[in-house]
């Protein structure tokens, strides 16, 4: 078989034609033999595949983490502390930012991303802090920002549920649009609605004076004012679902602009709407004493210090005979104290 | 870089073999003709200083393997080969070199391989062993399997 094999290998050659065609391929590449150094393409094949990898890769990574991390909705929550939660398309935190240093401690204190949006909200409403501020009797805010789409709706109706089965407890919606301006003036959304309603009480307030107050002092500062509210109808706030009440004076307004409704929503109980429509203008000094009605336990409203010069707010206020005297001390910017008078008829219903 | 007389030596002395490698080792005669420039090319462009002629053979050799190897990796190839696309004319081929050609062909490509080294060109398994990297336990294996495979397709008596 050796031979057979041999014979049969030895019959195979390169033809001259082949040979002739090979030596013609080698001048040409080398043009005659000069010394030239070729760049091997194979080299540049075997990275491209490298390369184009490493750049999907890349787009993946990035891609996936745009598409995870990007906040599709935001919930404001605000006591005192004021915090922001970034949601993402996924029902997901993926954001926790603070917009003032009891924020910031709070945040700390909670490891909340990552979770769905009502384990965190749950979270934060039961954590310690917030608690003994609830039951402080502080208001905590849960404010949802809205834009088109399902999952706003939907995250609005969660919290709304959840603050209804809290104490102290509010829900708002406010518009997306919002978002740019409240940060600029470095405070949180929910904050910023609230400063917006202000707003429209106290056109001269300021976004600091708001920064340092908490949603109890807003709101309490909102409710001082209204006075005639038959010439104001008040109108009702977005999305209110108050949480402490039963009958949840929902057209109770919205803490900060609308005080007459506040009063409105206090005297819903009791049937009587007319002197809770206190109006809303600044020098409306029954606003303090319709408040006062609402039973809610609340007897800031009697508080004086509407901030504007309402001295029948003081009075009103005078006659709770507790809480008073510090809230003159918080809110007394005008000093107007007027204790006892100055309320005229309204006083007497200061009591119910 | 070598010289236009160095490489027209080589061409003259290893086209054959070459050839033969080739013919072993891939499937239709175009290929043969990229395998003979990539070849070529490479030893132009090499500065491998060769220690006497077994060397440079054996250099060729297993840049002969190899090339047809990554020209077999590219892409997608059939099995199965016959003598008339790795031949320019096989019908000039003598009726026994045929059959024992076309025997060699039907085997795997690592046997062909072993087969024409060790029955055409005389290498010794430890040679051939060196010459493609491989453990020499392999290519004893491969010689005698390859061996009684041809034996099956050939028929015969007297082989060794």
């Amino acid at each position: 078989m050796n031979d057979r094999i041999k014979n049969a290998f030895a019959q195979v050659q390169a033809g001259e034609e082949l040979k002739d065609k090979t030596r013609e391929f080698l001048a040409d590449k080398t043009r005659g033999y000069t010394e030239q150094r070729r760049f091997c393409p194979q080299r540049m094949a075997f990275c491209r595949p490298i390369v184009s990898a490493a750049l999907c890769l890349l787009i993946l990574v990035f891609g996936g983490h745009w598409f995870y991390f990007t906040p599709t909705a935001k919930i404001s929550i605000d006591v005192n502390p004021s915090l922001e939660l970034g949601i993402n398309r996924f029902d997901r935190v993926v954001a926790v930012e603070a917009y003032n240093e009891d924020g910031q401690a709070l945040a700390a204190s909670l490891d909340i991303r990552f979770m769905g949006y009502q384990e965190a909200v749950s979270r934060i409403l039961e954590s310690e802090k917030v608690a003994a501020l609830l039951s402080q009797d502080e208001i905590l805010t849960i404010t949802v920002m809205e834009s088109k789409g399902v999952q706003s709706t939907r995250i609005l109706s969660d919290m709304e549920s959840c603050a209804a089965g809290h104490q102290n407890t509010y829900c708002y919606s406010a518009d997306s649009r919002e978002v740019a301006p409240a940060h600029d003036h470095g405070m949180s959304c929910g904050k910023y609605r609230a400063f917006l309603e202000l707003q429209k009480l106290f056109p001269d307030i300021t976004p600091e004076e708001i920064q340092d107050m908490t949603m109890r002092e807003i709101r309490d500062l909102a409710e001082e004012l209204p006075e005639e509210a038959e010439e104001h109808p008040h109108h009702h706030g977005r999305a209110w679902t108050g949480g402490s009440g039963p009958g949840s004076p929902s057209q109770a307004g919205n803490g900060k602009g609308q005080p007459g409704g506040a009063g409105a929503g206090a005297e819903k109980e009791k049937g009587e709407a007319s002197e809770a429509a206190a109006g809303n203008g600044k020098e409306q000094p029954g606003g303090a004493g319709a408040g006062a009605e609402k039973e809610e336990g609340q007897a800031s409203e009697a508080a004086a210090g509407n901030g504007k010069g309402q001295p029948g707010g003081a009075g009103a206020g005078a006659e709770d005979g507790e809480e008073p005297e510090t809230w003159e001390g918080e809110h007394s910017r005008h000093g107007h104290h007027g204790r006892g008078s100055g309320n005229g008829g309204r006083k007497g219903h200061g009591h119910e | 870089m070598r010289n236009e007389q160095e490489v027209n030596r080589v061409v003259e002395q290893y086209s054959d073999m070459v050839r033969r490698l080739c013919m072993v080792h891939l499937k239709n005669h175009a290929d043969t003709e990229d395998i003979f420039q990539t070849v070529f090319l490479k030893y132009v462009l090499s500065s491998v200083s060769f220690e006497n002629e077994e060397h440079e053979k054996a250099w060729f050799i297993r840049v002969t393997v190899n090339a047809c190897k990554d020209l077999l990796k590219s892409f997608f190839r059939s099995h199965t080969v016959s003598l008339e696309e790795v031949m320019e004319q096989p019908a000039l081929l003598l009726p026994d070199n045929r059959e024992v050609l076309e025997a060699v062909l039907s085997l795997p490509v690592k046997y062909r391989e072993v087969v024409y080294l060790h029955y055409y060109e005389d290498y010794t398994a430890p040679q051939i062993s060196r010459i493609l990297g491989k453990n020499v336990n392999t290519i004893y294996t491969l010689l005698t399997r390859a061996k009684q495979m041809l034996r099956e397709r050939l028929g015969g008596e007297g082989y060794e």
